[in-house]
């Protein structure tokens, strides 16, 4: 079988030998990646095929369907951006300068990253709704985050931090000083340095930052439920639009909409990609 | 001073999103007293849903770190076509959203299609039950510690391996003896993300729980439970064990991060 | 535009870059800034062009003192030894940077902007690159546009850092020559900093030799060359031989010693090109010592004999072998050697 394997896989024999265990290794990783990851994946696209085109159409032009996929989307752009925005200031802040306290808050930008999802809900529900500690002074502005779309945002804004900060920090850390010192030579002022010299460097890690937090943010669930109020055409996410079918037993319902839902991330992640690889083929024509 | 306000910009926005939800948790969680917050965490629903937690993530992260090893030292060490493909699949559960992971389980497993049945038929409950949670869990920190150990022991190389293999070792040797040590702090790293990931768990494990109190509640659906029925004091002091948790996280990993010397970008 | 620095000094922490430095450079003069590594070279161009500020000291532009002014407006074109090109803008954009940024009140309108950056493209002999980007370009070429933009926004005086320190030898060479040139057409008062002498030689007008954050000596390269002011510039400048001597009846003796003792009270640097080999002491007026044949080497136009001393030391001769039959010189050949005395410098540590 290993030999089979090996032909399969057209394992190179090097003229020198090959170290022991590529047996083992190969079959763990074949056999937990198929029955783990491939398998359920292809039992999606199984089930997925069996729907007509008719139950298709029906089910995606469905109201409450629709809304819900323009309120996700909408939402983890808006977040999105806005993390693209923030991030980017809180790594240059973190890069350049120094303040009491920056080594911790530095170390909590992971937060995000580690903190359980469901616990994240309620804690950023507690603090943004109407009668929260930073909602109750934004009620008297007129802006009640309880069940709204800016609640999913903001929620979406804590779910997204980590990742433009955390890919836009190495690169300034790794800017080359003489560049911006060339610029003054030329007699550049600070702010003309950082749009036409700084910035236009930055832009890849920016843009890829912040793709990786519309990735995330498309599919999250637990941080937004609580403060979404899951009101059906208003603050419907689709996670939750799919959980509702299942436990209605709408196998049909819930597989139409995750498949759309995957289909049109990994579209929308695609282009990102590209657009990024052409980015990169004008900046890094570099050997 | 522009310097000054960016600063203040950049601190506010930090406080507001990092420090106050921390904040938030336990004072609520302590809202009511001592007395309710020892009580509900010690409250034996509370209970069993920590050790549900404990089980599966325990068991996910101890199956991902096998087959993370073993997908390392495959992709490392032989030459063989469609290993770009490999790592991409690898990568794959990190690109599907949590609920999604759990509905593909459900449709494997569950009542409607075949397997599902002859399962059923033969006492084997997998969806609505642990085995299903502990699947669930598994699929979606697959990746983590692959994603860590495949770049770290390629840029390693593998010629101390080849030396090893030489002088007269054996697969296992090699592998003891010669790899792990090399890749010790990076198999820590992993699991540490993956361990927190899998503790926090919540859109997977939603869908495949059925959320059986007492049977297949996880901490975070426990915490939902308790929040939906308005405790909201027990649910934020059940929250706290999991901040714990998460801030234990965060330190283990900053100070593994530093022992490896490098920054990594989430995924 | 002349300079004039004053008592410069500079530290970074505990090590002293520059230590209370003076230095005149006239208008249109091309000066290099000659020495080793940590000689304070760099630190000393940094501080002209107000990248970085002096501890204490004084530097005028033209008599007025220019402390207070920021880079920006001190004029001063910089070309760094790794090019830094903004590598997100093609060559035409890179050029043209410094016009793009002045204030409105006096920028000049596009179409004068692109009359002169093709001019500078022509005058560095790239305007067939205009709109290739950096990562295009090869290491001569690169240094050639951040020569242009530099020269676009017209600086009073043109800071060098090692310009050609990243590029392959030949290619120094010819960028050197090139250099010089431009140079010579345009007038403008050139530093440049750098680590090699023979660059240095070539192209400078006045050279200053550097060495731990102070001027050992400067002149033009032949007062520097031929006059060293001390043993340090001899020995950098060119390679040398190294003779220990002592002093005997007031006069420097080099030579065997009867009683086997050599003491290290004179020290005599001669170079190689200083020294002739004879096959018998009677060609020669000078007295000439004798020597021994070690082996010969290749070193480049002209050829090195090693020989040994009749009292022991190793020493190397210039040989052109034009002028020398080389097959006479085996090794184990004893010879005589004679020195130009005028060229031999001495360092007395006894008095």
């Amino acid at each position: 079988m290993v030999d089979s394997l090996t032909n399969f896989l057209k394992v190179k024999n090097n003229r020198r030998f090959r170290l022991p265990g590529f047996g083992l290794s190969t079959g763990i990783t074949l056999t937990y990646l198929s029955v783990l990851v491939l398998i359920p994946l292809v039992a999606l696209v199984v089930t997925a095929s069996t729907i007509t085109r008719h139950e298709l159409v029906t089910i995606l032009t469905n109201p409450r369907v629709i809304a819900a996929f323009k309120v996700t989307f909408s939402t983890a752009i808006v977040a999105a951006v806005i993390n693209g925005i923030f991030g980017t200031l809180v790594a240059w802040v973190h890069a350049r300068y120094s303040y009491p306290g920056k080594r911790l808050l530095d170390a909590l930008i992971d937060l995000p990253f580690a903190l359980p999802t469901a616990v994240a809900g309620i804690a950023l529900t507690a603090l943004f709704a109407s009668n929260g500690w930073v909602g109750q002074f934004l009620v008297p502005l007129g802006i009640n985050l309880n069940y709204s779309w800016w609640g999913i945002t903001i929620a979406l804004v804590f779910v997204g931090m980590p990742f433009v900060i955390r890919t836009v920090e190495p690169v300034l850390d790794d800017f080359d000083k003489e560049l911006e010192e060339a610029a003054r030579t030329l007699g550049a002022t600070p702010w003309q340095t950082f749009v036409k010299v700084i910035f236009p460097l930055l832009l890849p890690a920016v843009l890829t930052g912040t793709t990786l937090a519309f990735a995330r943010c498309l599919g999250e669930y637990g941080s937004v439920v609580f403060i979404s109020g899951n009101m059906p055409m208003k603050t419907e996410i689709v996670p939750l639009l799919i959980i509702t079918k299942l436990e209605q037993y709408d196998y049909v319902g819930a597989t139409v909409i995750a498949t759309t839902m995957l289909v049109l991330s990994f579209g929308l992640l695609l282009i990102v990609n590209l657009i990024q690889w052409i980015q990169r083929r004008r900046l890094g024509m570099e050997s | 001073m522009i310097r000054r306000l960016l600063i203040a910009i950049t601190v506010l926005f930090l406080t507001v999103f990092l420090i106050l939800p921390i904040v938030v948790v336990i004072v609520s969680a302590f809202a009511q007293g001592m007395a309710t917050y020892w009580a509900a965490i010690t409250e034996p629903e509370a209970l069993d849903a920590l050790q549900l937690t404990l089980t599966a993530a325990g068991v996910a992260v101890i199956c991902n770190t096998i087959f993370g090893l073993a997908a390392a030292w495959m992709i490392t060490n032989y030459a063989f076509r469609g290993k770009n493909l490999l790592i991409t699949l690898i990568d794959l559960p990190f690109t599907v959203s949590p609920v999604i992971s759990g509905l593909i389980f459900v449709l494997l497993f569950g009542g409607r299609s075949g397997i599902g049945r002859w399962l059923i038929d033969h006492g084997f409950k997998i969806i609505f039950a642990t085995p299903g949670i502990i699947l669930a869990t598994c699929f979606v920190t697959f990746p983590f510690v692959a994603r860590e150990l495949i770049p770290l022991m390629q840029s390693q190389g593998n010629q101390e391996e080849e030396a090893a293999y030489m002088l007269g070792a054996n697969g296992w040797q090699l592998f003891w003896r010669v790899t792990v040590p090399k890749i010790k702090w990076g198999i820590l790293y992993g699991v540490v993300l993956a361990a927190g990931r899998a503790v926090g768990e919540f859109g997977a494990v939603s869908v495949v729980s059925g959320h059986i109190r007492g049977v297949t509640n996880t901490l975070p659906l426990h915490i939902e439970i308790l929040y939906n029925e308005y405790q909201f004091s027990a649910a934020f002091a059940v929250a706290t064990i999991l901040l714990v948790f998460a801030i234990v996280t965060l330190v283990l990993k900053r100070y593994l991060e530093y022992r490896i010397e490098r920054k990594v970008t989430p995924s | 535009m002349s300079i004039e620095i004053k008592g410069v000094s500079k530290q970074f922490g505990a090590f002293e870059a520059l230590k209370d430095l003076s230095l005149t450079v006239p208008t249109g003069q091309f000066v290099a800034l000659l020495g080793p590594s940590g000689s304070g070279k760099t630190t000393l161009l940094r501080l002209i062009s107000g990248l970085d500020t002096a501890d204490s000291g004084v530097i005028y532009f033209n008599g007025q003192d220019i402390q207070d002014q920021s880079v920006r407006e001190r004029g001063v074109g910089f070309v760094f030894q790794h090019y830094a090109l903004f590598r997100h803008m093609s060559v035409f954009e890179n050029i043209a940077f410094g016009l793009r940024v002045k204030p409105k009140a006096n920028r000049l309108p596009e179409e004068k902007i692109k009359e002169k950056v093709m001019k500078l493209l022509q005058l560095v002999q790239l305007d067939w690159l205009a709109d290739r980007f950096p990562a295009q370009l090869s290491g001569g070429q690169r240094q050639r546009v951040a020569l242009a933009r530099a020269l676009a926004v017209e600086p009073k005086v043109l800071l060098l850092d090692e310009p050609f320190g990243a590029l392959d030898s030949n290619i120094r060479k010819e960028l050197r020559q090139w250099l010089r040139n431009l140079h010579d057409s345009l007038g403008i008062t050139s530093i440049f900093v750098t680590h090699d002498v023979d660059e240095a030689m070539e192209v400078a007008d006045r050279i200053v030799v550097m060495r731990d954050g102070k001027i050992e000596q400067q002149g033009t390269p032949e007062e520097v060359y031929h006059q060293p002011a001390n043993a340090f510039v001899y020995r950098f400048i060119g390679n040398v031989n190294l003779f220990h001597g002592r002093v005997e009846d007031h006069e420097a003796r080099f030579g065997t010693v009867e009683n086997g003792v050599q003491t290290d009270a004179v020290r005599a640097y001669i170079r190689p090109t200083s020294m002739k080999i004879h096959l018998s002491p009677d060609e020669t007026t000078s007295r000439p010592f004798g020597a021994t044949v070690k082996r010969l080497r290749n070193h480049g136009l002209n050829v090195r004999v090693e020989l040994t001393s009749e009292w022991g030391e190793v020493f190397e001769v210039a040989v052109d072998p034009k002028v020398v039959d080389l097959n006479r010189l085996t090794p184990g050949l004893q010879v005589y050697v004679s020195v130009e005395e005028d060229k031999v410098y001495y360092e007395d540590f006894s008095i």
